[in-house]
């Protein structure tokens, strides 16, 4: 009972698909989702999360994505109609988004996006709209062998990243050190190992439980 | 209203079109936001820029280690290899030291008909005084007095290492810095024309003999 409750509060927050325990409605939640999107990109909290590449690069960053994500699944309930006519563009939708955030990978702009405000507020307002929101749009329109597809190279992405900041002698960022650069190379080998597991018991557990039902 | 969608021929050509048109706006951004494909970081970025547009180096005072105050301008007419350093940097000012030193050493004849110099320059004026530079040239030294040490004056600190060399220098977790590591090449007219790594000291030293 005090899981349930625990689960329901943390779903309310972040919003995220767990609908049997959601209580708030689509606005409460989409409200809820931009304040969380403007308590990461305004001052206090921003600067600490920039403050190391580790944070800056890992929560940032993808929060950011995750934020333009749950806008989209919001936005499709309360206009069931998205996903139907967003259908067309799936794939500009796609590319648009893996695009931006490949582009947001350079280390260059992650720099730019410390010394600069008129980057930050770039990069504040583009993983949301231009790669979190067109993610969602198209990710819903592809069937499994895509999904199966986009995970398998966001794994393999992963990886490489860790190895590049594992392995890389010199700093690729002006603004962090090689610790930090260190750090983040771990932390993305630790995610990706843990992606891996995830995506090994959907593949092999989950037809299964399927089965069973 | 019935669309259905994805089947008309119209449809699929709008499609078409804009993931074409969204391919090479990405391909447009990415291109201008890394010169082309060949720089991904900032520092690469900050070597290009310097070797397609020089800049002049403004007019600072600096202090050697010996004390005595000279000026930026006055070293016009000699080619200078300068670096970045602070002295109680215990990792890579003290590879930049020991190469400076060795650069000073090949190039020994010309620095002292006054043709080159070879400074470091520490970018931590107000910890770096005179005793603690002359320490550091006692620790790296090999050259019999070719390579120089100076610090700038702590409120033109700031001009000469970050906006006229790019330099960023940001604060690590054990007290000292971490920052760009290159060897800046400044020409006879006080521009800065290049900026190279400092572990292929050939060619350095070849760069510093186009100059002369």
């Amino acid at each position: 009972m005090k899981l349930k409750k625990m689960l329901g509060a943390y779903s309310n927050l972040t919003c995220f698909n767990l609908k049997k325990y959601n209580s708030w409605s689509p606005h409460k939640c989409l409200i809820s989702v931009t304040l969380c999107w403007l308590v990461i990109a305004v001052p206090p909290v921003s600067i600490w999360l920039k403050s190391t590449m580790l944070s800056h690069m890992l929560i940032q960053l993808s929060l950011l994505v995750l934020i333009g994500v749950a806008i989209g699944q919001q936005v499709n309930k309360i206009y069931p109609c998205l996903l139907y006519q967003t259908k067309v563009l799936r794939v500009s939708l796609l590319v648009l988004s893996i695009a931006t955030m490949m582009i947001w990978m350079i280390p260059r702009l992650l720099d730019l996006a410390v010394e600069n405000i008129w980057v930050d507020v770039l990069k504040i307002l583009s993983l949301p709209l231009l790669a979190g929101l067109p993610l969602y749009c198209s990710w819903k329109n592809f069937g499994q062998i895509i999904h199966g597809i986009l995970h398998l190279e966001a794994l393999a992405t992963l990886l490489r990243l860790a190895w590049l900041y594992i392995e890389s002698p010199s700093r690729l960022c002006v603004q962090y050190g090689i610790d930090d650069q260190t750090n983040l190379g771990f932390m993305l080998g630790l995610i990706s190992l843990a992606y891996a597991l995830y995506m090994l018991i959907n593949i092999l557990i989950k037809p299964f439980v399927y089965e069973k039902h | 209203m019935k669309i259905n969608v994805g089947n008309s021929i119209f449809q699929k050509t709008v499609a078409t079109i804009v993931c074409a048109g969204v391919l090479a706006s990405a391909f447009a951004v990415s291109a201008s936001a890394t010169k082309n494909f060949s720089c991904f970081t900032s520092e690469c970025w900050r070597k290009a820029d310097i070797a397609s547009h020089p800049r002049l180096v403004k007019n600072v005072a600096l202090q050697s280690a010996q004390g005595e105050i000279s000026h930026f301008r006055d070293f016009r007419g000699s080619v200078l290899v300068v670096n970045f350093m602070y002295t109680h940097c215990a990792t890579i000012c003290n590879n930049l030291g020991a190469v400076s030193s060795q650069l000073a050493t090949r190039l020994a004849s010309e620095i002292k008909q006054g043709k080159v110099k070879v400074i470091s320059i520490s970018f931590d004026p107000t910890r770096d005084d005179v005793a603690n530079m002359q320490a550091y040239i006692k620790r790296l030294d090999h050259s019999q007095g070719l390579w120089q040490v100076a610090r700038p004056s702590p409120a033109s600190a700031n001009t000469i290492i970050k906006r006229d060399f790019g330099i960023v220098v940001i604060k690590n977790d054990f007290g000292g810095f971490d920052h760009n590591a290159a060897l800046h090449i400044v020409d006879k007219a006080g521009y800065l024309v290049s900026i190279l790594e400092f572990v292929n000291l050939n060619e350095v030293e070849k760069n510093v003999r186009r100059l002369l």
